[in-house]
Parts: C-alpha cells; structure tokens; sequence
C-alpha cells in the first residue's frame, strides 16, 4: 500500500471516528457526564483513612506480639522434655530392658530380700 | 483575631481554592477526552455497557491516584489506564468465551459453538435503520482485529501519538507499535475498500 493511499485510509477513518463522537445519543452522553461528576467528586475523598491506618497498625502489632511471643516461648517447651526420656532415647541399651524395668526392681528387691 | 488565627483561616481558604480549582481542571480535563475514551472502549469491547464500566473505572483511577500530578500528565496517564482496562476486560472475557463454549459443547455436542455464541453487536431492526452503517463498519472491522492491533491503530490515527508514546501506553516496543499498526492498515483497506 502506498504512503499516499495509507494517509488516506486513516484520514477517512479519523473523519469517521470524530463524526461517531459527535453523534452519540443522549443517553450514552448523560451516563458519561454521571461518571466524570462522581470521578471529580472522588479527589474530594482522596483524605488518607486514619482510621484504616490505624486498624493496619494495631492488627500488625498484634501479629508481631504474638510471634514474638511463641519464639520466645520454644526454647522452653524444649526444655521441659523430661530428661529421663532424654536418657532413654539416647541410651544405647536394648529397649526390652526398659519396658521390663519394673520386673528387674521387683527381681532386685526379692534378691535383697531373700 | 491573632495574626496566627488569620494566617491559618486564610490558608485554610486558600487550600479551598486550590482544591475547587483543581476539581475544575479534571472535570474540564475529563470532559475533553470522554467520548473518545467511551469510544474506544466501546470499539473494542462492542459494548456499551461495558465500554461505560471501563471508562468509569479508569477516570476514577485518575481521580483518586493522579489528581494531584501536574495537569499535562493527565493524558498520557488516563490512556495508559484506560488501555490497561481494556486490556482486562479482553482478558476476561477470553477465558469466559473458552468456558461459555467448552460448556455448551458439552451440553450439546451437535450445535455450533459459533451459531450459540451471544452477538454482542445485536441490535433491533429499529436501531439498525436509525444506525449509520458507515460508521458501523468501520466499528466492526477495527473490533475484529486482534486487540494490540486495535490499540496500536487508534492510538497512532486517532489519538495522534507517537510510535513512543504509543509504544509507553502499550507496554511493548517500538518495533512491536510498527508491525501492529501496518497489520490493522492493512487488513482495514481490505475490509473496508468495498465499502469506502
């Protein structure tokens, strides 16, 4: 296509698009002009929401608290795990020995007594 | 009254005054490029109502984020929005034609997914009389070109931008505004040419 025929097409077009502007019903022009007032009424609004802000900063707050509260408080739930399971984890022993504790304290005890 | 009390009170009203004055200039502003803006959303979208939507979305975007930018950076930035919500639009409603006719393909399997599909340019035969068929071709012909297309042609004919500019609103390269451009030229001469 040439330049010539290209300025043209796209002249014609323009020209259409414009009269298709100038030609828009009423109704279409009056939901336009409602938009662009409320549009203009929204820099009125444009405050910052303190209130909002505030909300924000409290909820973060709270979430920080609690997170520092629970790392605060792992290391002492760790420490709260009973030594005597410590050793029998550790323990290289046979495990039998362990479940049947209480029969060699009662064997023990029969062999003192006897 | 206190030379303070008077200070504050008139820079109380001063503030009022720059901010009637601003209100002015964005509705004088908006009022200068909306029937275009409308107009090209509802181009693309061959929709009124929903060409409404996005204008209604992207001035309220400029009113609450930008209207304190200097005036002549209006423009440029109300196009970007405006584009950028077409863009949305186009999108979703992509995703929504493929479920629309996955769906009916599936619920029956003998009707044309294209016979089914809702005519969004439909319109009685009253308004069809009443319409300008001139202006209705072009409508649909610029509406059947991929959306970059669409963009790249109206922004660059319509609009008067810049291959740059065109280039800044649309996200993309120079070289990108060039082939779209000469893609939707062409096809327009050839969908057009009977009619013109």
């Amino acid at each position: 296509m040439s330049k010539h025929n290209e300025d043209e097409l796209t002249t014609h077009i323009t020209k259409t698009l414009d009269e298709s502007v100038d030609t828009l019903d009423a109704n279409t022009l009056s939901r336009i002009r409602q938009i662009r007032a409320r549009a203009v009424d929204k820099t009125e609004t444009r405050q910052v929401n303190w209130s909002g802000v505030m909300s924000g900063a409290l909820a973060t707050a709270c979430v920080m608290y609690f997170a520092v509260m629970i790392l605060l408080q792992s290391p002492t739930s760790m420490q709260t795990v009973p030594l005597d399971d410590l050793e029998f984890i550790s323990s290289s022993e046979n495990l039998e020995l362990f479940e049947d504790l209480e029969f060699y304290e009662w064997l023990e005890e029969d062999v003192l007594q006897s | 009254m206190s030379i303070h009390d008077e200070a504050t009170h008139f820079n109380g009203k001063l503030q009022r005054g720059r901010t009637l004055e601003s209100r002015r200039e964005l509705d004088v502003f908006l009022a200068s490029i909306e029937k275009r803006a409308y107009r090209m959303a509802e181009i693309a979208t061959g929709n009124k109502d929903d060409a409404l939507d996005i204008l209604q979305d992207a001035m309220f975007k400029l009113a609450e984020k930008y209207a304190d930018r200097d005036s002549k950076e209006w423009g440029p930035l109300f196009t970007t929005i405006l584009q950028s919500r077409i863009k949305d639009w186009y999108r979703r409603n992509q995703v929504r034609k493929r479920f629309r006719s996955w769906f009916s393909s599936k619920d029956n399997e003998q009707d044309d997914p294209i016979q089914q599909a809702e005519d969004e340019k439909a319109r009685t035969p009253e308004q069809l009389l009443q319409a300008d068929r001139r202006v209705d071709k072009l409508d649909q012909a610029i509406h059947n070109l991929p959306l970059r297309q669409q963009q790249a042609f109206l922004l660059r004919t319509w609009e008067g931008y810049s291959v740059e500019e065109t280039a800044s609103v649309m996200k993309c390269s120079v070289g990108s505004v060039k082939t779209h451009y000469s893609r939707a030229v062409h096809t327009l001469r050839e969908k057009l040419d009977e009619h013109w």
